[in-house]
């Protein structure tokens, strides 16, 4: 077997098992369209109750660090499905990591009200749509639970899960395949950079 | 989509690869591998795997099929990530400062 095809089995095993030739098909057009797609939604209630990577809720809570005020707020998930997993047994406390959600057009408002001017307004909103900013994770409108919305990679809070299990909260959305996939890439390119430059060893003699 | 239009996409992603960014694209592959193994956990046995390698030769003596595999969708990953990495853009000073000045505010 060739590198570049025992690197693509490699791959291979982080794809999902389980589509048939039709959601394949779906999820292929849907990355191609990138970064115009549209379908970040995936329409249905089968994980409502679940808690996974890339959900939106609301009835987090969010702690300012400078006042020590809290806010209650919508946020995305960004913890792994796996370690908030309801049904998993635990025997320390576990936090859901979460990035609060921003409306979109509240940003605008205040960027004009700065004296902004439209081209750099639109130049912005542009951007942020198209996924470019990378410390940011753009969200469409999704109806009836969501107006257009943004996270800050670069803002991530921390909510005890059992404080968040007991408290009243609502499911907003929950991301599709190809969203999620672009938020996993988005989140690694922001977090991870395996080419920092700097050499973290001895300099050779 | 119509399957032409499909194999019509294919087609165009194979002359690419065919093309000098080939070493990018391995390259980009493994960076892709890199950032998704950190979010799973591996599942599964290679061997049951059924994965068909679309021949991008050069000679383009072999058919290409015409169905979607887990290729292109490896394919379609690598490319957005190609393209995040490319098109980056930072806000601007001032339309950052405006963002973190009001966060708290913004928040929904």
């Amino acid at each position: 077997m060739s590198n570049e095809s025992d690197i693509f089995e490699q791959i291979k095993l982080y794809l999902p098992k389980y589509l048939t030739p039709t959601q394949t098909e779906d999820l292929y057009e849907e990355l191609k369209k990138f970064p115009d797609f549209t379908t970040y939604y995936w329409d249905s209630d089968e994980f409502r109750e679940q808690l996974l990577q890339g959900d939106g809720w609301r009835g987090f809570v969010v702690i300012d660090f400078g006042t020590g005020d809290r806010k209650s707020v919508s946020g995305m998930i960004v913890s792994n499905s796996c370690d908030i997993a309801m049904e998993n047994a635990r025997y320390y406390p576990v936090n859901i990591l979460f990035a609060p959600l921003i409306k979109l057009e509240g940003y605008l408002d205040r960027l004009r009200e700065a004296g902004r001017t439209n081209t750099q307004i639109e130049s912005v909103a542009g951007n942020i749509r198209k996924q470019r900013c990378t410390n940011i994770f753009y969200l469409p409108g999704c109806p009836g639970s969501l107006q257009e919305s943004m996270i800050l990679l670069d803002d991530i809070h921390a909510h005890p899960l059992q404080d968040f299990l007991g408290r009243e909260r609502l499911s907003l959305f929950t991301l599709s395949q190809p969203a999620f996939y672009i938020f996993l890439l988005k989140l690694s390119i922001h977090l991870c950079r395996f080419r920092e430059d700097v050499r973290r060893f001895s300099q050779a003699v | 989509m119509s399957d032409a239009t499909i194999l019509d996409a294919k087609n165009e992603e194979h002359e690419a690869v065919e093309t000098t960014g080939s070493v990018w694209v391995r390259a980009t592959t493994l960076s892709v591998a890199l950032s998704l193994a950190q979010h799973f956990a591996p599942i599964g046995d290679l061997t049951s795997s059924d994965i068909r390698m679309v021949q991008t030769d050069g000679t383009m003596t072999q058919a290409i099929s015409a169905e979607i595999t887990e290729l292109d969708i490896i394919r379609q990953i690598n490319r957005v990530f190609d393209d995040l990495l490319r098109n980056q853009v930072d806000l601007d000073i001032e339309s950052k400062r405006v963002l973190y000045v009001n966060r708290w505010a913004l928040y929904s």
